[in-house]
C-alpha cells in the first residue's frame, strides 16, 4: 500500500468514525428525550455503536487492501 | 377520555419523531460504508455555512438587528495526514533549534542582568 493510499484510508477512517459517531449520539439524544426520560444511556449506547461501526469499517478497510474505493463525483449540469 | 386521547397524541407525536430520525439515517446512509459517510461529509461542509449565512441575513432583515460579522466557520474535513505531518515537523525542528535558542536566551539575559547590576 502506498503512502498517499494509506493516507486516504486514514482520512476515510476518521471522517467516517465522526459522523457514525455523532449520528449515533443524534440517535441516542433523540430516543433519550422521546422515550426514555432524558436518561444518559441512550446516549452512550448510540455514541458506543457508532464507534464500533466506524472501527469495524477501518478494520475492514485496512485488512482488505485490493478492494477499489470509488469517489461520488457532481455530474455537470447540462 | 381526554386524558387517554392526549397521551395517545404524545406517543403518536413522540413515535413519529424518533421514527423520522430513524428514517433520515436510512435514507442519507449515515450508518452505512465509509464512502458514504465521507461524501456526506463533503456535502454538508458545503451545504451548511451557506444555509448559515442565509438564515442569519433572514434574521437580521426580520428583525433589523445587525449581526456583526461572524469568523469563518471552522473546516471539518481536514486531512489528518497533513496535519499529523505538518505537526511532526514543527515540533521536531522545534527540538533541534532548541540548545542555540537556550543559549541564546541566557546569553541575553545575563548581559541584561550586568547592565543592571553596574
Amino acid at each position: 500500500m502506498s503512502d498517499s493510499e494509506l493516507g486516504r484510508k486514514w482520512d476515510r477512517c476518521m471522517a467516517d468514525a465522526v459522523v457514525k459517531i455523532g449520528t449515533g449520539f443524534g440517535l441516542g439524544l433523540v430516543f433519550s428525550l422521546t422515550f426514555f426520560k432524558r436518561r444518559m444511556w441512550p446516549l452512550a449506547f448510540g455514541s458506543g455503536m457508532g464507534l464500533g461501526m466506524a472501527y469495524s469499517n477501518c478494520q475492514h478497510d485496512f485488512q482488505a487492501p485490493y478492494l477499489l474505493h470509488g469517489k461520488y463525483v457532481k455530474e455537470p449540469e447540462q | 377520555m381526554v386524558p387517554r386521547v392526549w397521551s395517545l397524541m404524545r406517543f403518536l407525536i413522540k413515535g413519529s419523531v424518533a421514527g423520522g430520525a430513524v428514517y433520515l439515517v436510512y435514507d442519507q446512509e449515515l450508518l452505512g460504508p465509509s464512502d458514504k459517510s465521507q461524501a456526506v461529509l463533503q456535502k454538508a461542509e458545503e451545504v451548511v455555512p451557506p444555509a448559515m449565512y442565509q438564515f442569519s441575513q433572514y434574521v437580521c432583515e426580520q428583525t433589523g438587528l445587525k449581526i456583526p460579522q461572524l469568523p469563518a466557520p471552522p473546516k471539518f474535513n481536514f486531512h489528518i495526514r497533513d496535519t499529523w505531518n505538518s505537526g511532526i515537523i514543527m515540533v521536531m525542528s522545534a527540538l533541534s533549534v532548541a540548545p542555540s535558542k537556550a543559549r541564546e536566551y541566557s546569553k541575553e539575559g545575563w548581559e541584561y542582568l550586568k547592565e543592571r547590576t553596574k
